[in-house]
């Protein structure tokens, strides 16, 4: 049975991880955890709320549908026809929950009993659709408020008002929920239509880390995946500007102080690839250089009273989307882009310290290493990885072999001002 | 596994934590102190501004930079509620000396640092630096805020000061907005004197190997504090059932969160397994009786839910709703609770919330954060229990175990923070 397995050993961190095929297409990776009580299993498909779009069994026109359907689909994937899913992990005590993003929806659970029990459940119940008028009627209160929630949070306004300030075309301005206009106009024959698309196994993943043995999970894969057709499924590509749509957004919420996201847009050529490990880390590492907390930029504007501690600057990254985003909260939101502007000429002008680069890309190396620590972490970035075409363990791999030369090659092509856009959520306006 | 606790000095303990299945070393440092409204926001600030710098590394730019070097390694501070106390917490963690590509031993350079930042911070004439003071007041302040961004949390909050008002656990944990621009350099060097002098000291140290120098360094550390006389932890509460406060407060929001707050009446020796698994079949997992209830069954918001927390002696519900909607959810949440009194549930519904909660339990060890907070949470206990321990604990409740405990929890207020449009 083993002999299916490829082991993918990593010196660095001597963590190992198992990846098979399933002959229903299924790629399976068990990542074990020696010593560890609890198992983390998590079955994917890539399927996301950005796949509002897309060509169905080599179809040469796209097929459209309504913004929110793949969150919507994964609130009711958890009712099957005779029970619930929750009421099923009720029996064997696993933790269990899901969630959609942006590119992919995932169904996960952790359990320290039950093991073998749980992963039939999981992927019993994401292989048996069950969609009624009723029941799809019914998520609708639910979802409505899980919305209305959203737009009380200032965290997601502030975000989801940058994408659209910096996306014309790309689905990521459109919010994963969706709208309660859109969701108003999901069927169940849209849902299996999306679901049949979408939730075929050479589609999908699994993983699993913690407390597993890989034997084990494939045994349970041979009684539980249902042999299904290679849809062939692909996204449309969007040709997206790089210019941002507008460069200022504001909202007024109840909240204490300005909250800022500002976001350099990063331009896409084929409007639907992802970011490879070497790029990500690269970026991260200019990140720190420039914005982390032993640069100069953040203590500068520390002492001059223009961030606090929320501050924090990421890559956010997806198909056909990528961006550098500052964040934190502001008096001044508009000066703290000044600065970061200033900085940025500063560093492509005087160029990348010797000594900053070398902190920077260990601490990046630090955290990759760190996130190995959690079953939950190993378990969501193998899903990500594989549906962006990366390598299990590359994020180590490439922290350690970043240059300096490649961070300031990177710094060149990108955070423009031309392709930076500022969105503000303050108590007044 | 169970750690092994030992006694540094008076007042201060380090528990050991031999672990080697993570890739990192984690070292906490609690110091805790009763939660009073007068002294919470000179005590609150004092982790952030000792973890901005230390003598060798004179500003926090530099310290970032070592710490950088130090393979990413992260120094964080925070404040938490333990009951009635108020604990500063500062926490230094770093990959593993296993992983460091140049063998440096990471651990013993951490807790030197964190010896130096804590006892020996920089000051000048005996007080705090002037600037640095500043940054982290404003900071504080803009922190204490902010709470108000996340209305789950703020309504949380609000809630459980409504229903605790004038005890120490209504007490916000990072001060209040007016302590923290009434603090000064001199000030907060009188309140860091205090809490060394004063303050119960709790050390974890989780590493493979054991926990080397840190022993050593935190008891040259305290050893160097001179008149140490530490308060006497006292988990008692003390608490007196009243008539129900209902408090609705208004903002501009979509959507209502309504918080109803519960508190033990019978506060001497609560049987906290049986709580926390009520607390489980109440509103802790997606099959609880509200989950099932005001979610599934009513439609009537994307969350209710319930948590308790052993040392206020309080159980929260909460649930995000349409304001219309709020007197339905309301008499829905008591009429499950009602159930659980009645003994009104199936075989099923409970073993399910048993297995539920010894799962949660079950896996605290597997993250050094979950378990360190796991422990810190226990710093009033005279006896510690491992997160196992209180799994077994849970598998050994009867349902009449978890009746009674229903049974006993008395509803205290209801808070509820509405949209301004909805209703004139």
């Amino acid at each position: 049975m083993s002999g299916v397995w490829q082991e993918i050993f990593n010196s660095q961190t001597g963590e190992t991880i198992y990846k098979a095929v399933h002959p229903t297409g299924l790629p399976i990776f068990v990542c074990p955890k020696k010593g560890y009580r609890s198992t983390y299993a998590v079955f994917g498909t890539k399927y996301g709320s950005i796949d509002t779009a897309f060509y169905a069994d080599g179809g040469s026109t796209p097929t459209e549908v309504p913004a929110g359907i793949a969150h919507y689909l994964e609130h009711k994937l958890f009712e099957n026809e005779d029970s619930g899913a929750f009421e099923r992990y009720a029996k064997t005590g696993a933790s269990a929950n899901a969630y959609t993003s942006f590119d992919r929806t995932a169904y996960l659970f952790s359990c320290t009993e039950n093991f073998v029990d749980s992963l039939e459940i999981l992927l019993d119940f994401v292989q048996a659709p069950y969609f009624t008028e009723e029941n799809v009627r019914k998520e609708q209160g639910i979802i409505g408020q899980e919305i209305q929630m959203g737009l009380d949070s200032p965290f997601r306004r502030v975000f989801y008002n940058l994408l659209k300030a910096m996306y014309h075309k790309h689905p990521i301005r459109i919010e994963i929920a969706g709208t309660l206009e859109s969701i108003a106009q999901i069927t169940p024959e849209l849902l299996y239509g999306c679901y049949y698309t979408f939730y075929n196994l050479h589609n999908m993943v699994l993983v699993v880390a913690g407390n597993a043995d890989k034997d084990e999970v494939l045994s349970v894969a041979d009684r539980c995946l249902k042999p299904s057709e290679n849809k062939h499924v692909k996204r449309a590509g969007v040709d997206e500007p790089a210019g941002v749509v507008q460069k200022r957004i504001v909202q007024k919420m109840p909240v204490a102080k300005p909250l800022f996201y500002l976001g350099f847009k990063d331009y896409i050529e084929d409007g639907i690839s992802c970011r490879t490990a070497g790029e990500l880390a690269c970026a991260n590492v200019l990140l720190e250089v420039l914005a982390g907390r032993a640069s100069n930029l953040y203590n500068r504007l520390m002492e001059n009273g223009l961030i606090n501690s929320s501050f924090d600057a990421d890559y956010f990254d997806g198909p056909g989307f990528g961006s550098w985003i500052f964040a934190g909260e502001s008096a001044d939101p508009d000066r703290v882009a000044e600065e970061i502007l200033r900085e940025i000429d500063a560093l492509r002008r005087e160029g990348i310290g010797k000594a900053s680069f070398e902190a920077a890309k260990k601490a990046l190396y630090g955290r990759q290493v760190a996130a190995l620590n959690d079953i939950e972490t190993i378990g969501d970035r193998l899903v990500a990885d594989y549906f962006a075409g990366r390598e299990p363990f590359s994020a180590v791999d490439a922290a350690a072999a970043v240059t300096l030369e490649s961070v300031e090659n990177m710094l060149k092509s990108s955070l423009k001002e031309e392709q930076m856009a500022i969105s503000i959520v303050s108590p007044e306006i | 596994m169970r750690p092994t606790q030992q006694t540094i000095t008076n007042g201060a303990s380090i528990l050991t934590i031999d672990d080697d299945r993570f890739k990192t070393s984690r070292i906490t440092a609690a110091f805790l102190l009763p939660l009073k409204e007068e002294t919470a926001s000179a005590n609150a600030i004092l982790p952030f501004l000792l973890r901005r710098s230390s003598v060798d590394y004179p500003s926090f730019a530099k310290l970032q930079h070592r710490l950088n070097e130090l393979y990413g390694a992260n120094i964080a501070a925070d404040v938490y509620r333990i009951g009635y106390y108020q604990a500063m917490v500062i926490t230094a963690s770093s990959i593993d000396n296993r992983f460091a590509l140049e063998g440096e031993d990471i651990t013993a350079q951490l807790a030197e640092l964190m010896r130096s930042m804590i006892f020996t911070p920089l000051m000048e004439n005996g007080a705090f630096q002037k600037s640095d003071t500043e940054q982290e007041k404003r900071c504080l302040a803009e922190l204490i805020q902010s709470e108000i961004n996340e209305k789950r949390l703020y309504a949380r909050r609000r809630c459980e000061q409504v229903l605790c008002k004038g005890e120490g656990y209504a007490v916000n944990r990072y001060g209040s907005i007016d302590g923290v621009d009434a603090l000064t350099p001199e000030g907060i060097a009188a309140a860091w004197e205090n809490m060394l002098k004063r303050a119960q000291i709790r050390i974890i140290s989780q590493c493979a190997g054991g926990s080397g120098n840190i022993a050593a360094k935190f008891g040259e550390g305290i050893n160097s504090v001179a008149g140490r006389a530490p308060v006497t932890l006292d988990s008692a509460l003390n608490w007196q059932p009243g008539e129900v406060r209902n408090v609705t407060e208004r903002m501009d929001v979509n959507q209502a969160k309504l918080v109803m707050g519960f508190r033990v009446s019978k506060t001497a020796k609560p049987d906290i397994a049986a709580f926390r698994l009520m607390n489980a079949l109440l509103g802790g997992t997606p099959h609880s009786l509200l989950f099932k209830n005001v979610r599934e069954k009513l439609s009537l918001c994307y969350y209710c839910a319930s948590s308790y927390d052993r040392l206020g002696g309080v159980l929260l519900v909460d649930s995000g709703v349409e304001e219309k909607n709020a007197g339905l959810a309301q008499e829905e949440i008591l009429r499950q609770i009602d159930a659980i009194c009645r003994g009104d549930f199936t075989t099923e519904e409970f073993e399910s919330a048993k297995r539920s909660a010894i799962n949660q339990y079950q896996t605290v060890s597997d993250l050094q954060s979950t378990l360190a907070n796991w422990y810190i949470g226990q710093s009033l206990d005279s006896e510690i229990a491992t997160p196992e321990e209180a799994a077994k604990d849970i598998a050994e409740v009867s349902p009449e175990r978890v009746i009674e405990a229903a049974r006993s929890i008395k509803l205290g207020a209801v808070y509820m923070l509405a949209g301004e449009g909805d209703k004139k």
